[in-house]
């Protein structure tokens, strides 16, 4: 059985690609064959994240024209079993992608044995985003704590109740899970940034936690290796639980208060 | 997605068969006389062009059951043309009739329950709320009335009477309640839109916009649980964020119109 799971946002630079990139890592670190594809065709970004930039020959846009075979354009990490991508096109533009390709590619992975796909959107809510949500099962709306982000993803949602597949054959809906990027505690406290508990009044969607705002994140993308594999980071650790709460498991969350004491309470009770 | 319905429709059937359930105005006939018909149908109407032009019309003569001999039903078809209303159905019309009246384009219609005869004996000689006989919930007290009339066995709902909503409306969507009430049981989040030609009854935060009595029904309201909205309007005269008063934000309030200009009230 074969998920697609979208990681969008509306806005730019909330974490989309470095959270695709460690979702991926994750969910294969747990043993299920994944793969991460970036849909940000013209800004390929995400195999620099996950360090095999060096190593892309061809990209999502060459296998739907038909110019290369799907299995020549997939790059298997080298670390990492179980964790392959799929890069996007420098060189091209979004009009490339067309619906009817893409449902090629997304099957022929899915015959190939892949569990998790999943898809990196680019920012907005033009043909790339869509693409990149059409044929979802699951999406991870990736939402900084701020009232700008906040209102992108509100839009995105809408989009994913409305423009998708499984929208317009009329099945169950995706089902969204929230993602509180580059979360401080400490601003949270002083009022300076909103709380886990404002945004989920507004976006009412199942939460799967907040990572925290941390210059691991940076150092990691420059090195080319996800965060996730740095165990020793609190970013690492979020992301972990993170990605047991979207396999299904019950972790309790962190990182929410700065003092954790009765945080749950808080936030749930 | 325009590649996507390209290809549905040239590969697909040419069509689908969907039901629906669509607001209806129902002239109730308390008089055969087409003269007195027309003449308060047009004091009726011509107020209110855009609340009624076109306006889908189903006519109810279960309330005139024995004066029917004297109605002429295409007369009645010709009058209310005229008032530029677009008859599309009889109800409670005895089955040896059915057949005139399809000739004349007229489908014969069953209405929930609600809607049945002696349920507005005191009314004028017509009536046409537009929510009310959307709703038929609408006629409370003589639900024994229900059961008399032969046609009317179909569900309660088949009729709305109100458009419901029960989850969030996000940024950049819009829900129009056409011709009736729109009841939003979550928030209207900033960047949408909602819309109805009566009232508005919202159960959570309103912080985007909401447009009440949208074909100019100046006695619309907008009620909502806490006030925080980018835009309210009724019957087209509208308040910004910038006019609502600082002391009612976040507060549960009614927005309704009085002496020609907009007012806000705490609940």
């Amino acid at each position: 059985m074969s998920k697609i799971v979208v990681v969008t946002s509306g806005k730019g630079g909330v974490g989309k690609t470095t959270t695709s990139a460690n979702i991926a890592t994750g969910i294969a670190l747990t043993g299920k064959k994944t793969i991460a594809i970036d849909f940000d065709v013209g800004l390929r970004n995400l195999d620099l994240i996950m360090g095999v930039e060096r190593r892309v020959i061809y990209d999502l846009v060459n296998v739907i024209k038909g110019e290369a075979k799907l299995q020549q354009a997939i790059i298997r990490d080298k670390h990492i079993e179980n964790l392959y991508m799929l890069p996007a096109s420098q060189t091209r533009d979004k009009d490339a992608l067309d619906p009817e390709g893409i449902a090629r590619v997304l099957e022929d992975l899915k015959q190939m044995g892949f569990e998790y796909i999943i898809c990196d959107s680019p920012a907005g809510i033009e043909k790339g985003a869509q693409m990149a949500m059409y044929f979802a099962d699951e999406a991870i709306v990736v939402t900084n704590p701020e009232v700008s982000s906040v209102r992108d993803s509100d839009r995105v949602l809408g989009l994913l109740a409305a423009k998708t597949s499984r929208a317009e054959q009329g099945g169950d809906p995706i089902k969204t899970h929230l993602l509180l990027t580059r979360y401080s505690p400490a601003q949270v406290a002083r009022g300076e940034m909103l709380s886990v508990g404002d945004v989920l009044e507004i976006l009412g969607i199942p939460f799967l936690g907040v990572i925290p705002e941390s210059k691991a994140v940076l150092q990691a993308s420059n090195k080319g290796a996800p965060v996730i594999l740095d165990e020793l980071t609190e970013v690492a650790q979020a992301y972990r639980d993170v990605v047991y709460r979207f396999l299904g498991e019950e972790r309790p969350h962190r990182f929410i208060e700065q003092e954790k004491r009765g945080f749950l309470k808080r936030i749930f009770g | 997605m325009v590649a996507l319905t390209e290809r549905k429709i040239s590969s697909g059937p040419a069509f689908e068969v969907k039901g629906t359930i669509a607001p209806v105005t129902v002239l109730c006939l308390r008089s055969t006389e087409l003269d007195r018909i027309e003449a308060e149908l047009r004091a009726r109407v011509e107020p209110a062009p855009q609340m009624f032009l076109n306006a889908p019309i189903v006519i109810d003569v279960a309330d005139i059951e024995g004066e029917l001999d004297s109605l002429s039903l295409p007369g009645l078809v010709e009058r209310l043309r005229r008032c530029r209303l677009i008859p599309i159905g009889v109800a409670h019309l005895p089955a040896a009739q059915a057949k005139l009246a399809a000739e004349m384009g007229l489908a014969v219609v069953q209405l929930g329950f609600g809607r049945t005869r002696g349920a507005r004996a005191n009314s004028p000689a017509h009536e046409m709320p537009p929510a009310a006989a959307a709703a038929p919930v609408a006629a409370p007290a003589p639900a024994p009335a229900a059961a008399p009339a032969p046609t009317a066995k179909s569900a309660p709902s088949e009729q709305p009477a109100t458009l419901t909503i029960s989850s969030p409306v996000r940024g950049g969507q819009v829900v129009y309640a056409n011709r009736t009430d729109l009841v939003v049981m979550a928030a209207v989040n900033p960047g949408a839109q909602v819309i109805a030609d009566g009232h508005i009854h919202i159960y959570g935060r309103l912080m985007g916009r909401a447009l009440a009595g949208a074909h100019g029904q100046t006695d619309a309201r907008v009620f909502c649980q806490s006030l925080e909205a980018e835009l309210v309007s009724v019957g087209g005269e509208f308040l910004t964020a910038e006019d609502i008063p600082a002391k009612m934000h976040g507060k549960p309030a009614q927005i309704f119109v009085e002496h020609g200009s907009v007012r806000i009230a705490p609940l």
